[in-house]
């Protein structure tokens, strides 16, 4: 049977849940046009963590186990993938269209020269199984529906969030490999890393979004989030000048998000923006320009200054005023 | 021991106009600096003297008010010598990175804000005439694009209409160039003058009437150093609306209030223009006019000159709260003022000092007169 | 002191500007105002930093229409050195693949290159695959979404700085190699106008064509591509109420309030 691959993304033995959203689509692929669905599982001391993995879809799990995979290295990654792709010939290979599955996938594509569909809303074959999926364009304004073809392996990254992640009964064989090459880096060697506790706000259910009309006065705005239990967001200029990190980032550069609310303050609505509140709920936005673009992407749009309303809502919120 | 750099000194001094020369170290200008706390505008000068280019933040807080001047008892014009030091140090790339995010919105969009260029007029619902009018309005970027400058905009070209003068607007102009200046790029600066001017000029205008102060002041006396012409009279539009008072054309009606008037740095101290605005709010039946402790050439500043309204500048909302702080001492709650900037950095303070004033525009003012 | 910094350089239509005509389902971007794709600028604004402390000659390179000229030479009057645009109707329709193989086949014939910057993704096509696909046609090591290049050493290796999930990691990469530079990382010098000047009248844009490059036309443009657009659609925002609500601070704090408390 030919093969389906998944690319799953880890770090220090964490795997990223996008890359397992990716693997449960593929399995549903995989049933309805024949392929037998591979998880590719590369990191250090990963091969007790295939498990967790497999049963999101996989019929087999090859993992490649080995220190110096523990973080993604786009000179190891690309070699170790491009010993497996020459061993197995596998029919696909899907990526999470995260930085490092972007970062992969663009240089294994060229290696096979293969087609290769970026971050991808939707997929699937056609008749000759050459992979189709929706790319979204311009800003996200826009989307081509794109088609590999005839290359082999074909190529494609998915944009994170858009399928859901589902658990299978079927049972699933790990298989670990030993590709006998050397795996020392000799091009790109990691010196450091530093990482803040990364917020997911993808799945939150309630957001407050900053943008630039805010000032970058993240107190005020987490303190309302704070009252509201609601994640906080930014627009990218505010990451940008680095009050907020990239991770909370909202638009066609950052999180999508899917949350029942959305209140937005201070943000003008361009299409990278607006791409990542498409998903949401109840959009409500406060804004000094009655015009602004944004209004189009809104429930209610609330004309004013934030100086002025948000404090006032900050007290109601408290009770330390009657509605 | 600091020995003097004679070459450095010229440079300076040539770039500021020779105005260093003029000064003897009195200290009068840092004591009354609205932001002297921040800008050691005589040490500044000193060091100008010497020979050495000052780089300090404080060169970049300055807005350019002139108030100093004002003060000084050797008439030095110091906010020449901050521009003159500002050129020094954009030539020697030693001025903030920010500002170079300013310049690139000013060369694609027109304006310092980075609205889009073809959204500068979509606001504008009143018919104007681009035949043969009688005044061209050259509007500033910030009447332009916010909506209470258009407000004022609308508001002058109702009120220039209904005394007979045919309105025709500057559409493809950008931006006046102005911050341009103040950030120190000379050549930028007049590669976008001289296509102002050019632009301008075609439009064949017997009158060019400006809104701001800021506009006023680089048309008239900045564009032609660099060789920008503008062959016709250039005027502020409170100029332009006490000439029409004069000839019986403006007939204004009666208005309770009490107000006083807040005189722009470029208006007043700049170019001299004290009575007109005065002028026009005295004609104004009903209304007591009452004058704040600085005035006329000893006007205070709103905060917004030399870049102030486009920057990140802290400091300057000190010297509009000083300013809203004298409105409240003569017991009024309504300005007026004839300047966008003003205008807004007035507004926009008041909120946060939970002060009740009013701001006008002369133009405010008479419009409610007229109706 | 460094060899050649190769910037690849894209111009791409403002997407606010571009829009779509849901019947003959073509995009339209005749209106649309072009610009240096934003990212681009913050490449080429690292590669004048690193040219300022290293050394070294700043190469932008483009494939593109003659239209793209303008954009090249504002690239010169930020302070590039030299611009190529490649340019030739064979190249139409090219997807990443026959991009990445032009761009890197451009950028073998110039030589002597040290380090290739290009930005993080497009704000057009946006697929961020171009970096690492010119990585592997060079044979070089890529990074992607790095913030800074914080050292080159004597030796011949780089510390750069790259954005990872939740923070960053530095690496040490050797030399030559490609990088993507993250959009906003820095803020992009405003050009000298004296130099633009000379720029716009003087500078001799070099110009060429896949001969040049000694490339055919099966290997690139539509038919070189591996993917093809079959249909364009219009991604619609779901249909919002678009009320606007107006009022005093107070008044409007209460609305907001009603609005939100269902959700406390
Ligand atoms: C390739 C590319 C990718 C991008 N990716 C992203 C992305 O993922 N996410 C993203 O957000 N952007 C992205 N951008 C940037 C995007 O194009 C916009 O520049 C950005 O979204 C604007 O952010 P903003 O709305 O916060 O700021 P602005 O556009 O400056 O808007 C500020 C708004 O606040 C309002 N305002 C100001 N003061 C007040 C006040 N006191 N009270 C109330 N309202 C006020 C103003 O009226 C204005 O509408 C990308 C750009 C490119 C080129
Ligand atoms: C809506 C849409 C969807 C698309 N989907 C796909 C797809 O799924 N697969 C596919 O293979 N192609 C796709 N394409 C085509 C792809 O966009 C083009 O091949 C384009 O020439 C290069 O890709 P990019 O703009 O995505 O570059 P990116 O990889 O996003 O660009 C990154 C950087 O590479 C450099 N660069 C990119 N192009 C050039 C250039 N022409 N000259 C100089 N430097 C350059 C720039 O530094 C740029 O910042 C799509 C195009 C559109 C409009
Ligand atoms: S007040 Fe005038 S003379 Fe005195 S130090 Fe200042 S500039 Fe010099
Ligand atoms: S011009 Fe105004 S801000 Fe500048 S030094 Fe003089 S008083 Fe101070």
């Amino acid at each position: 049977m030919e093969e389906l691959w998944v690319f799953i993304e880890q770090d220090e033995g964490e795997v990223e849940e996008s890359s397992l959203e990716v693997l449960s689509k593929a399995r549903e692929l995989g049933d309805k046009y024949g392929f037998e669905v591979v998880a590719i599982f590369l990191g250090d001391g990963v091969k007790n963590k295939a498990e967790e993995v497999g049963k999101h879809g996989a019929s087999k799990v090859l993992v490649v186990d080995n220190p110096n995979l523990r973080h993604y290295n786009s000179e190891l990654y690309s070699k170790v993938m491009e010993k497996l792709i020459m061993k197995y010939n596998p029919n696909t290979v899907l990526f999470s269209a995260t930085r490092n599955g972007r970062d992969l996938a663009g240089r294994i594509a060229v290696k096979f020269k293969s087609g290769l569909l970026a971050h991808v809303i939707s997929l699937d074959f056609d008749e000759s199984k050459d992979l189709v999926g929706k790319v979204p364009g311009f800003g996200g304004n826009i989307a081509a529906v794109v088609k590999c073809i005839e290359s082999r392996p074909q190529l494609a990254t998915v944009t994170p969030g858009v399928f859901e992640i589902k658990e299978y009964k079927s049972t699933f064989e790990v298989i670990e490999e030993d590709l006998g090459v050397e795996l020392e880096p000799k091009n790109i060697k990691i010196l450091s890393k530093e990482k803040g506790e990364y917020i997911d706000i993808s799945k939150s259910e309630k957001v407050v979004v900053a943008g630039m009309g805010t000032g970058g006065r993240m107190d005020l705005v987490e303190e309302l989030a704070k009252l509201l239990g609601a994640d906080v967001g930014v627009t990218r200029p505010l990451a940008d000048i680095g009050v907020a990190p990239r991770d909370i980032q909202i638009g066609s550069t950052g999180v999508t998000l899917k949350s029942k609310l959305a209140l937005i303050l201070g943000a003008s609505g361009a299409p990278h923006f607006t791409s990542g509140i498409k998903d949401c709920g109840l959009v409500i936005t406060v804004n000094k320009d009655p015009e602004a673009p944004i209004k189009e992407y809104s429930d209610y749009l609330v004309v004013g200054d934030i100086f002025e309303i948000i404090p006032r809502l900050v007290k109601l919120l408290r009770g330390e005023e009657n509605a | 021991m600091i020995r003097v750099d004679f070459e450095n000194r010229i440079r300076i001094a040539e770039a500021s106009g020779g105005e260093p020369y003029k000064c003897f170290q009195c200290g009068t200008c840092t004591v009354n600096c609205l932001l002297g706390d921040v800008i050691p505008v005589r040490r500044n000068i000193r060091y100008v003297q010497l020979g050495v280019l000052p780089s300090n933040d404080g060169i970049w807080k300055c807005i350019t008010c002139n108030f100093c001047r004002s003060q000084c008892p050797s008439d030095v014009d110091i906010a020449a010598i901050v521009r003159g030091i500002r050129y020094l140090n954009y030539e020697e790339k030693r001025s903030p990175e920010e500002l170079n995010e300013i310049l690139w919105r000013v060369y694609e969009e027109g304006n310092p804000l980075g609205s889009p260029r073809g959204e500068r007029f979509s606001w504008l619902q009143t018919l104007t005439s681009n035949s043969n009018p009688d005044v061209v309005i050259y509007t500033c970027c910030l009447a332009a694009y916010d909506k209470r400058g258009q407000q004022v905009l609308t508001k002058l070209i109702n009120v220039l209409q209904s005394a007979g003068v045919e309105v025709g607007v500057f559409r493809d102009g950008s931006c006046c160039g102005d911050i341009v200046y103040h950030i120190g790029d000379d050549y930028f600066y007049e590669e976008l003058v001289n296509e102002n001017a050019e632009k301008l000029e075609s439009m064949k205008p017997s009158v060019v009437l400006t809104v701001s102060p800021h506009v006023y002041h680089n048309l008239k006396n900045l564009y032609p150093r660099y060789n920008a012409k503008i062959s016709v009279p250039v005027m502020h539009h409170t100029q332009y609306l006490y000439e029409l008072l004069n000839d019986g054309k403006l007939k204004l009606g009666r208005l309770e209030n009490k107000v006083t008037y807040h005189d722009p740095c470029y208006l007043a101290r700049y170019n001299g223009l004290t009575e007109e605005p005065r002028g026009l709010i005295e004609a104004v039946d009903g209304v007591e006019f009452v004058e704040m402790l600085h005035n006329k050439y000893e006007t205070l500043c709103c905060g917004g000159g030399g870049g102030g309204i486009w920057t990140e500048n802290m400091e300057a909302r000190r010297a509009t709260r000083d300013r809203l702080n004298e409105v409240t001492e003569v017991g009024t709650n309504t300005l007026v003022t004839a300047c966008p900037y003003c205008i807004r950095m007035f507004e926009d303070e008041a909120k946060v000092t939970g002060q009740d004033i009013v701001v006008y525009d002369i133009v405010d003012l008479l419009s409610m007169a007229i109706e | 002191m460094l060899r050649n910094i190769i910037v690849a350089l894209k111009v791409v239509p403002k997407p606010e500007e571009v829009t779509f005509n849901p019947e003959t389902k073509t995009v339209d971007r005749s209106k649309a105002r072009n610009e240096i794709n934003p990212a681009d600028k913050n490449a080429l604004e690292l590669a004048l930093r690193l040219k300022e402390k290293y050394g070294g000659k700043v190469i932008v390179v483009s494939m593109g229409p003659p239209i793209w000229d303008k954009y090249l030479r504002l690239a010169v009057a930020m302070g590039a050195d030299d611009a190529i645009l490649i340019s030739d109707r064979a190249l139409a329709g090219s997807d990443t693949f026959p991009t990445t193989r032009t761009l890197a086949t451009a950028i073998k014939k110039i030589g002597n290159y040290d380090i290739i910057l290009c930005g993080e993704e497009s704000s057009d096509g946006g697929t961020g695959q171009v970096p690492p696909g010119i990585g592997e046609w060079l044979d070089i090591p890529h990074i992607t979404f790095i913030s800074d290049i914080i050292e080159i050493s004597e030796d011949g290796w780089a510390e750069v700085k790259r954005t990872i999930k939740g923070g960053h990691e530095i690496l040490k990469v050797k030399l030559p190699f490609i990088a993507a530079v993250e959009l906003g990382c820095n803020t992009p010098r405003f050009p000298d106008f004296r130099r633009k000047r000379w720029a716009d009248r003087e500078f001799q844009l070099t110009i060429w064509n896949i001969g040049d490059l000694g490339l055919n036309p099966e290997e690139v443009g539509l038919k070189g591509s591996k993917t093809i657009v079959v249909d364009l659609e219009e991604v619609r925002p779901p249909e919002r109420k678009r009320e606007v609500l107006t009022g005093a601070p107070d008044e409007l704090a209460k609305k907001l309030y009603e609005l939100l408390k269902g959700y406390l």
